[in-house]
């Protein structure tokens, strides 16, 4: 099972993933530069900018330590390793976006739009791309 | 191979780097850190949360609206 349905809240957190997951199905009857696009994913950001802003009104408590020091001051040399490496991969994959963007056309040069595109043509793929992008929104709001 | 495909191959070997990059971090139960962790470390702070939540809402925008 996952990790997150699991404890406390279980009924609450699964209501939770059935609703998001309806709503990227509902979400996969649209198609870009239409109204029905702009106010399904309008509603979505709303619900994102809310919690944020719900997020941010509440007072966190210090990190310890260990969360809050910079990479490789206070974690183990072995962690330490993996955050370069980490940096080195997102720059690699920001750097051929912009090689890609920069480049044409488009057809011979996807960029990472493109590669969604791909995946948003049909519609079980776009339940997917959909589906992702609402848990990833609720990983960086979540408290 | 044309330019499409090539590009397309390296579009895959950085994804493939990123899953064999996430998939050795859950292997090694902490030891290493994974992408969420890197997420964990950036939300931390507010400013890292409004960022990532600003990037979240553009990709969104971006990807399904417009």
């Amino acid at each position: 099972m996952l990790p997150f349905l699991r404890g406390a809240g279980r009924r609450r957190r699964l209501a939770g993933l059935a609703a998001a997951l309806a709503y990227a199905v509902v979400a996969s009857f649209t198609r870009p530069f239409t109204v029905p696009a702009d106010i399904v994913t309008a509603l979505a950001l709303a619900a994102g900018a809310g919690a944020l802003a719900a997020t941010l009104r509440v007072s966190r408590p210090t990190p310890p330590p260990a969360a809050s020091s910079r990479a490789g001051h206070d974690a183990p040399p072995e962690r330490a390793r993996w955050w370069p490496a980490w940096a080195a991969l997102v720059l690699a994959v920001v750097g051929f976006e912009l090689y890609t963007y920069l480049g044409a056309p488009r057809p011979a040069y996807p960029t990472l739009s493109s590669l969604i595109d791909m995946l948003d043509a049909t519609r079980p793929g776009k339940v997917v791309a959909f589906s992702a992008w609402l848990a990833l929104g609720w990983c960086l709001v979540r408290r | 191979m044309t330019t499409r495909h090539a590009v397309l191959v390296v579009w895959a070997l950085l994804g493939a780097a990123v899953v064999a990059g996430q998939m050795v971090a859950a292997r090694s139960g902490g030891r290493l850190p994974g992408l969420g962790q890197l997420v964990v470390r950036i939300t931390a702070r507010r400013t890292g949360r409004a960022v990532m939540v600003l990037g979240w809402m553009w990709l969104g925008w971006h990807a399904f609206a417009r």
